[in-house]
């Protein structure tokens, strides 16, 4: 074989290599998920909002469609991007998420622009320390189950394990003082959130955690200002009983009602413009809080105990609230998660106390907001319920009770006590199809014409039926 | 000899890489894929397959995996229970 053919066989066996080596290959992820509400409701309107009012029943449907792409290159790197596009049939969804004025595209002939941004991030393994870099648009979850800020943000996240230790620090940019436009240096008036969460695992069936976040605001309006919190959580598993809890705590100076660009929205404290919940804190009529040191708290604690072909679950809730919003109080008592939008507390399994973690357009509870804060009047609630499945059949009951922790000047704190059930079937593995029926009886607070959250003289007690199409893929 | 060498190569290259193709030219098979959506050469697993799938495979323990691979494996079900997570639920 002389050098020529050598050269030409080698060439021609390297380009083979080349084109059917696996290793070399993209695998492609798709995954996504469609779900259709059709509701018939006193309280949701499909555009956020919470009626308590005697408007009579609404009937309308919304829909929410995800679509999410993941380019992996290998276990160590891939790219996650993930989209959302959600209308109301007749094209009016009125929240704010798309072009203003124009609608999603749920009118006829459907021609309008409604996807969202929900995540695009760089998720690798870095090959010379070992630790997992989340880069980009992501999903963060706080340690308390939600009452902090469950939401996507831009930042860096950090995780990396040490035995039955997991660490994970997090830089997030969640606003930037009133810019309308990138100018330089507009880093200088960023909006910042550092996260440090701790797990360990004592034993396969015990982990307790510690968190530290700390807001920092650099916005001119607000000076700078550091707010901090802390908490400490546990999970675990005693025979047939799951359970997980968590207590934080809040100081330094108040999250500052800062909303230009949406982020750091206070709740019930000074400075905002509109308090959650529509309780009177409009801009400047508390300035003392607006630097107001912060001394509040939160708990929860939710339990799965595993009874018949289903489980019985319970949950309760407490977050602080603020008693006296003047001039000269000069500290801040409630409760203030990162944005009024991004809390949750989804093991209450409420429709009309507290937002249900399978809403879409209409994401909200009384009180029209979807601030668990109550506007900063705080929250105490007790949920139970129970939820089982038999062959393709899924159900469940709850009740639930909730009253704000301080009812500043209202006749009482109770909000109301909620009775829901769900039926549902599995159509086939990935479409169900379901009903419910929710039902709230209001409390004392809301029926004495007092000035709770969203309330309104003598208001209608909210109820909503819906039926429900879910696809995942 | 270098041109049939070429030609040997070519036709082993495209056999390598497209594997799909003979059974696709079989006459007296029916394309399922066409038919009935099912086996098709560019199908994805959905979620719901992938947690199944590696459920199943975790289950199979040390007797095919070992200790490291089935915390590998175990590391992957978490993150397509996120991924389930973050479909269905808020935010």
């Amino acid at each position: 074989m002389n050098f020529k053919k050598t050269v030409a066989i080698a060439a021609a066996a390297g380009a083979l290599a080349a084109i059917s080596v696996p290793a070399m290959a993209l695998e492609n992820e798709f995954h996504g998920m469609y779900r259709l509400f059709g509701y018939a409701t006193n309280a949701l309107s499909g555009a956020g909002s919470f009626n308590t009012s005697d408007k009579g029943v609404d009937a309308f449907f919304e829909q929410r469609a995800r679509v999410q792409y993941i380019a992996k290159a290998n276990d160590d790197l891939k790219l996650v991007t993930h989209f959302e596009l959600d209308t109301k049939f007749g094209g009016a969804q009125t929240s704010g998420k798309y072009v203003p004025g124009n609608g999603d595209a749920g009118g006829l002939d459907a021609d309008k622009i409604s996807l969202e941004t929900k995540s695009v991030y760089l998720d690798f393994n870095c090959p010379i320390t070992g630790t997992n870099v989340k880069a980009g648009i992501q999903p963060y979850n706080d340690s308390f189950g939600g009452l902090f800020g469950n939401f996507d943000a831009t930042g860096v996240v950090l995780s990396k394990k040490f035995g039955g230790l997991s660490a994970s620090y997090g830089y997030f940019t969640v606003g930037q003082a009133g810019a309308t436009g990138v100018a330089f240096g507009s880093g200088h008036t960023a909006q910042d959130l550092n996260t440090l969460d701790l797990k360990y695992a004592v034993s396969k069936d015990l982990t307790v955690g510690a968190n530290y976040y700390a807001i920092l605001d650099k916005s001119a309006s607000n000076a700078t200002l550091l707010n901090h919190t802390a908490g400490l959580n546990a999970a675990g598993k005693v025979g047939p009983v799951s359970l997980s809890g968590a207590v934080g705590m809040q100081f330094g100076k108040s999250n500052p009602g800062f909303t230009p660009n949406g982020a750091l929205i206070t709740t019930g404290v000074a400075g905002s413009t509109v308090a959650a919940g529509g309780v009177s804190a409009t801009s400047g009529s508390e300035p003392g809080l607006i630097n107001a040191g912060t001394t509040s708290y939160a708990a929860s604690l939710a339990a799965k105990i595993a009874v018949g072909p289903g489980s019985v679950n319970v949950a309760g809730l407490y977050l602080s609230g603020d008693k006296d919003v003047s001039a000269t109080d000069t500290y801040n008592h409630a409760w203030q998660p990162i944005g009024n939008g991004v809390t949750y507390f989804t093991p209450a399994n409420m429709w009309l106390l507290t937002r249900n973690a399978a809403t879409i357009n209409s994401s909200t509870a009384i009180g029209g907001t979807t601030d668990l804060t109550r506007g900063g009047l705080g929250i105490k609630g007790i949920f139970a319920g129970y939820e089982g499945t038999a062959d393709k059949v899924f159900y469940s009951g709850n009740v639930g009770y909730a009253a704000v922790d301080k009812k500043r000047g209202a006749n009482s704190s109770s909000i109301g006590t909620e009775l829901n059930a769900t039926v549902g079937y599995k159509l086939y593995t990935n479409l169900s199809a379901s009903v419910t029926a929710a039902y709230l009886i209001l409390g004392d607070g809301y029926k004495n014409k007092t000035t709770l959250p969203g309330g309104t003289v003598d208001g209608e007690n909210p109820f909503l039926t819906n039926i429900q199409l879910n696809y995942v893929f | 000899m270098k041109k049939i060498a070429v030609m040997m190569l070519a036709a082993f290259s495209m056999a390598a890489t497209v594997p799909a193709f003979a059974a696709e030219m079989d006459k007296a098979t029916k394309d399922q894929c066409l038919l009935a959506s099912k086996g098709c050469a560019n199908e994805s697993k959905t979620i719901q397959q992938k947690i199944k799938a590696l459920d199943a495979e975790i289950k199979k323990g040390k007797k095919v995996y070992s200790a490291e691979e089935i915390k590998k494996l175990e590391a992957k079900m978490k993150e397509a229970e996120a991924i389930l997570d973050q479909l269905l639920k808020n935010p």
